[in-house]
């Protein structure tokens, strides 16, 4: 049920306007019912003495697709639009910067969570 | 700086003097060799301001399809440039949100008074008639999720329509089930139904009815909020030159627009099917009758787009398929979805051939199955990327400005969310990279020489960089809220265009030092696609008004 009403949402904003009502439901925030809640992969990259590491690459890489961002100045990332039900164990995670490799990849879930719960993924970069 | 306007003119005169001795035809810019260029110039003011700066005041020839649009200085002072005039009479029409013409309405040149014309203006009876949609968006209340749904009526209408109207809750509901089964190529001189219906949550409907009915007039015979108005130009602002070329037929929905090698204006018209053509040196306008491939559907096209050799592609939205322009032989390729992709809702609304002649293919979307196209031009085969498929559901997405880098790699904006995804040419291999703001929605795209890919962010409000070598994004907000820039373009000097459908506003944007310049257009100006030509110094701004029929040209002085 949940399912058809979301493809039928998407549909709608996909076909384009229909006065606002597309506008509404893909802005993000809305509730309008369960599958509006996603999971997402957040986490923090750091130096080997635990400081941040900004602009550092982060990808998320499943069978189908690609996903790649940034570190903030804090060493955080966050990225929100793969679905829950994406398979954790389907997804590669790889962080990069120039001058450092990939030391360490540590995940970790909610316990007790579900599949709707974010996934944190914290990485170590050495320098080289 | 006298001395070099004085040179200036000089050249313009003398521009005019060759003109006139090959004998081009040129009915709007006129003047003879040799005789003092008339000119149209003086001051507005107002009671209530005495002489007002930023308001616009737009003559147009009688008869002529061409109106010329200057903006009052910090004394009040206009001076529309002789050069654009011929003798003759003239319609006046001055822009200034408040306010109106109180007089005088017309003005002959040569004549004494068109060089010190006295306009008078007074407060306006009627402000909502001249409030744009971002000044409606900035009036009502409610929650920005409450008035985000309002966005997309502006593609095929006015937000005024709205807050005029008098239905209730329920009436509005029965509406918005009904505007949802129009096309999207739809406009209010052109109304399209779809083939295939959509249906609608019921609850969506009824929460967005409520609030429309809540900012219209079904309770009162005036609104109960106060009316908020935009400043008027200052300053730079004021520094233009705005020519609207007026279309023959007032459903022709200009939507991209772009000048050829040669200067001349092409543009899609997207609810019609035809190529238009504008020499904007003499006026003159032509047609393409774009092949119907799916008799009963919505016609017209949206994206217009040259490839290596000069020949225009459009994506013909619910007809399915591409067409090429041969700019040569003036004819029509058509390149039809195949019928087993091709649906009740198939629709193409972009089209990437500008890298074609690097591996033969070009790129399009399939816009009701949030799937990419790319079309093989030695079969005329179309093969299928599905960019969100590894997501699941439960978000949006909608490929949509597209551009292609020297291999022929797409990068494609998620317009229903907020990625830039890029499509490897030779693996098929999709990688999505988020903007930073969430829910950006962006829109239209051009990529620069240095693999700079600038963008809109309809729904967050700002201009966007996406560094492709980097993959970095830099991201500015517009000056103005409620702007919802649509696309954006780079010029020679490194500044940024932009338009949307909320504000009659174009925007020019340092991205280096952040000054930000906004000129006002004269008319209800629905933006969409936009284009600088460089070839000028200044540079050349041109955009399409979709629901005026015209195209509009502006020229800033520096």
């Amino acid at each position: 049920m949940n399912r058809t009403i979301t493809a039928g949402l998407a549909a709608l904003l996909a076909l384009g306007p229909g006065c606002g009502l597309a506008g509404t439901a893909l802005a993000g925030g809305s509730t309008l019912d369960e599958d509006d809640h996603h999971a997402y992969y957040f986490g923090s990259v750091k130096d080997t003495n635990g400081a941040a590491v900004e602009n550092a690459k982060v990808k998320v890489q499943t069978k189908t697709i690609a996903l790649m961002t940034q570190s903030d100045i804090t060493g955080a990332y966050k990225l929100p639009i793969l679905a829950f039900q994406t398979n954790p164990d389907d997804v590669t995670f790889s962080c990069s910067k120039d001058g450092y490799r990939q030391l360490d990849v540590i995940r970790r879930s909610a316990p007790g969570g579900d599949a709707k719960d974010p996934i944190e993924i914290d990485c170590t970069l050495q320098r080289e | 700086m006298r001395s070099v306007r004085a040179q200036r003119q000089t050249r313009v005169r003398a521009l005019l003097a060759a003109f006139v001795v090959l004998g081009a035809a040129l009915p709007f810019v006129g003047g003879t060799a040799g005789a003092q260029a008339p000119t149209i110039a003086g001051e507005v003011a107002s009671a209530e301001e005495g002489p007002m700066e930023g308001v616009l005041v737009s003559v147009q020839k009688a008869g002529a399809p061409i109106s010329i649009t200057v903006v009052t200085d910090a004394n009040g002072r206009f001076r529309v440039p002789g050069a654009k005039l011929s003798p003759g009479s003239y319609s006046l029409r001055i822009r200034a949100v408040g306010y109106d013409l109180d007089g005088p309405q017309t003005v002959t040149i040569p004549s004494p008074e068109a060089d010190d014309l006295q306009l008078g203006l007074r407060k306006t009876e009627d402000l909502a008639a001249q409030l744009t949609n971002t000044e409606w968006l900035m009036s009502m209340p409610g929650t920005a999720e409450q008035k985000r749904p309002l966005i997309e009526c502006m593609s095929c209408h006015t937000l005024e329509r709205i807050v005029r109207s008098k239905f209730d809750a329920e009436e509005f509901a029965a509406v918005l089930r009904r505007m949802t089964n129009y096309a999207n190529n739809t406009t209010m001189a052109r109304v399209q139904p779809r083939i295939a219906e959509r249906e609608v949550p019921e609850e969506r409907v009824r929460k967005v009815a409520a609030y429309l009915a809540s900012v219209n007039l079904s309770a009162a015979p005036t609104w109960s909020y106060p009316l908020k108005t935009l400043p008027r130009p200052k300053g730079r602002a004021t520094r233009v030159v705005i020519t609207e070329y007026d279309l023959p037929r007032p459903a022709i929905a200009p939507h991209d627009v772009r000048a050829d090698r040669d200067g001349m204006i092409w543009y899609s018209n997207f609810v019609e099917p035809f190529l238009g053509r504008l020499d904007p040196r003499t006026g003159e306008h032509a047609e393409y009758a774009v092949p119907v491939l799916k008799p009963g559907f919505p016609t017209g096209s949206l994206a217009m787009e040259p490839d290596e050799d000069g020949n225009w592609w459009l994506a013909l939205m619910f007809q399915g398929g591409l067409a090429k322009f041969d700019v040569r032989t003036k004819r029509f390729a058509m390149f039809p979805v195949p019928p087993e992709m091709n649906g009740d809702t198939t629709q193409q609304s972009m089209v990437m051939p500008r890298r074609s002649h690097v591996d033969g293919k070009v790129w399009t979307n399939e816009v009701s199955k949030q799937a990419i196209l790319r079309l093989d031009l030695a079969s005329g085969r179309y093969e299928s990327f599905e960019p969100f498929a590894g997501l699941g559901g439960g978000r949006t997405h909608s490929p949509y400005g597209l551009a292609a880098d020297a291999a022929n790699d797409l990068y494609f904006m998620d317009f229903g969310d907020e990625s830039i995804g890029r499509v490897d040419a030779k693996t098929g291999a999709v990688t999505l990279y988020p903007t930073p703001t969430q829910a950006s929605r962006p829109r239209r795209t051009m990529l620069d020489a240095h693999g700079h890919l600038w963008f809109a962010e309809f729904a967050a409000n700002k201009l966007a960089m996406f560094d492709i070598k980097q993959e970095t994004f830099k991201e500015w907000d517009v000056p103005t809220p409620h702007t919802y820039p649509y696309d954006v373009f780079l010029d020679k000097n490194s500044e940024l265009w932009s338009g949307s459908m909320s504000n009659d506003r174009i925007l020019r944007f340092d991205p280096q030092s952040g000054a930000a310049v906004e000129y006002l257009l004269p008319r209800q100006t629905n933006i969409r696609r936009v284009f600088v030509d460089d070839t000028t110094t200044p540079v050349t701004f041109w955009a399409g008004n979709n629901h005026g029929a015209a195209i509009v040209k502006l020229e800033p002085l520096e």
